[in-house]
């Protein structure tokens, strides 16, 4: 076609030129389905409806995450059943042992079981692992640290502690161990001791603790357990200090060792596991998992087999009796924490697909065999009548991640 | 899981669709599944036979994991499956833990049904395969130096419709 430069048809010919990009442009959006189409169309609309896209992208990634998140409370779920079967099982052994009618030969039988199963607690505590990482082993617990002392260290730490560095006070009595490695100097009854020497029952308030360190106010020692102080302020603050032993212990009672002046005692509130469960910044959610050991059970005073509980006499096994409800309390107290998390995540799926407007329901938590059977059985029925969704909705797969699984 | 098992996956996988992919990964966490019964009665005794176990759970566990990484919640049945999911990584976390492959029983009717279901819905995806350039392969034969592999699909039609 040949143009002159005849102003009319030119005219003619630009507004057929701008209708003609109108129609190819309004084509473009009903094909492509996306109501903005270029940038120099509609730029701040463009840039609007890119960051909804990373949202939605956002969110995607964050339900993979929350998946994620409640996989791992279903795994840290699974293993601590079966801790508490453990315990359970080691509590019927104390019972039957605190009986006058059973010889220290019949004790030592139950006493073996005792001490295998406490072993796998262990075990697990080691073994339980997701994506390669610890669960139970205190990788995630939150972490602390005593910055000026080798022989002391932070065990564990509630919630409700405020992070920060706190300091003692800077005349304490020294901490002295006796003969099987324990702390000696608790109690002020002791008659070996003086009793300006007890450590349980003091204040440990500072009253001008200094720049950047707080004071732990309220806070009493009010307990000693083998190698531990614990220290409180009677209601949600509770904090273990773990006294390392000495190598050589002593064989009179009357050596000075560690001491706990003017330490000081960071605590962070890190080392949480963190999800991110929403498409930005700051929505997270942490997840602390408590480490999963016998001294934090309360069933040993130290790592080695020599501090565990045992059911070898009828003392022994009333001991150990006291104790195992106690560590039954801390397991379940992990399991219902775990529980909440997990309750926090499911209602955090349903928020991400809220938002990624389509509201469905709650998925439900299978609890045994009998609901899984049900759920195989309508699950399965839903596959086979509801082909297409139920192919949208699972087979997404690269072929690449199938491979890596053969590896 | 063998060498050879590995190669048919591999073949398998090359000419998938995506719903076929699904049913080969439940095949991969089947087979990893029952090589963790066969070593947990013994875990607790042999060291070998623990790190066998240790691994086939292991695996099995990345399996579902991919599964439910593939899930897209915009469907209503993505939750069933998360919830079945869920359901099976607990049930191997209790295994690993008692050392004990009777929850993994559990775990095969869960997985062994959903995969029947995928298989006989496969036929539908009219998707094409997800690699490109993978040959056709209708009998495989497949030589190197000092080794001769053969792989017989198991519906060996050889893209021959009857």
């Amino acid at each position: 076609m040949r143009i002159n430069y005849n102003v009319t048809a030119y005219r003619a010919l630009n507004s057929l030129n701008n209708n003609d990009n109108n129609v190819s442009v309004s084509l473009q959006k009903l094909s492509s389905g996306l109501q903005v189409v270029g940038a120099k169309e509609n730029p701040a609309g463009l840039a609007m409806s890119k960051r909804m896209n990373m949202q939605i992208e956002g969110v995607k990634q964050a339900n993979n995450n929350t998946s994620d998140g409640i996989s791992i409370a279903e795994t840290a779920d699974g293993a601590l059943t079966e801790v508490h079967d453990m315990l359970q099982r080691i509590n019927e052994l104390a019972i039957k042992a605190n009986s006058a009618t059973w010889l220290d030969e019949d004790r030592k039988m139950m006493d073996d079981e005792a001490q295998q199963l406490m072993s796998e607690i262990e075990r697990i505590a080691k073994d339980t692992e997701f994506n390669g990482q610890p669960l139970l082993n205190g990788n995630w617990d939150l972490k602390g640290y005593v910055n000026n002392s080798t022989e002391v260290k932070v065990a564990t730490y509630s919630d409700d502690v405020v992070t920060g560095t706190y300091i003692l006070p800077d005349s304490l009595p020294t901490v002295e161990f006796d003969k099987d490695g324990n702390i000696s100097n608790a109690n002020k009854d002791s008659d070996i001791f003086s009793s300006a020497k007890k450590l349980v029952g003091l204040p440990l308030k500072v009253a001008s603790p200094g720049e950047g360190l707080r004071s732990l106010d309220d806070c009493v020692i009010t307990d000693v357990v083998g190698n531990r102080l614990k220290i409180s302020d009677g209601k949600n603050v509770e904090v273990q200090l773990e006294i390392k032993r000495p190598v050589a212990l002593p064989t009179a009672s009357d050596s000075d060792l560690v001491s706990l002046e003017s330490l000081e005692i960071e605590l962070k509130g890190l080392g949480a596991m963190t999800l991110q469960t929403g498409a930005n910044e700051h929505q997270v959610l942490d997840f602390r998992i408590q480490e999963l050991s016998l001294q934090n059970m309360g069933l040993a005073t130290g790592s080695d087999k020599k501090y565990r509980e045992n059911l070898l006499t009828m003392d022994a096994a009333d001991s150990l009796l006291k104790k195992i409800g106690g560590a039954i309390q801390f397991v379940s107290d992990i399991r219902s924490r775990i529980g909440a998390y997990q309750n926090r995540l499911e209602h955090t799926v349903n928020n991400l697909d809220v938002t990624e407007e389509n509201m469905t329901s709650a998925y439900s938590r299978i609890m045994d065999v009998d609901m899984a059977e049900e759920m195989t059985n309508y699950t399965s029925q839903q596959v086979l009548s509801q082909a297409a969704t139920s192919m949208l909705a699972q087979a997404n797969q690269r072929p690449s991640e199938v491979l890596q699984l053969l590896q | 899981m063998n060498e050879q098992k590995k190669v048919e996956f591999g073949r398998r996988v090359a000419q998938a669709n995506p719903t076929q992919l699904v049913v080969i990964t439940f095949d991969i966490a089947l087979t990893y599944l029952e090589d963790a019964e066969d070593a947990l009665p013994k875990a607790s005794e042999e060291q070998a036979q623990a790190k066998e176990s240790s691994f086939a759970l292991k695996k099995l566990r990345e399996s579902i994991l991919n599964l439910q990484n593939a899930l897209d919640f915009q469907y209503e049945v993505a939750k069933s499956f998360l919830s079945l999911y869920s359901y099976v990584l607990r049930e191997v976390a209790r295994a690993e833990a008692k050392r004990d492959a009777a929850p993994l029983a559990n775990v095969k009717l869960v997985l062994s049904s959903l995969r029947n279901s995928f298989e006989e819905i496969e036929s539908q995806d009219k998707r094409e395969p997800l690699m490109e350039n993978a040959q056709s392969v209708y009998v495989g034969l497949t030589y190197r130096r000092g080794n001769l592999e053969e792989t017989i699909p198991p519906d060996a039609n050889r893209g021959y419709l009857a």
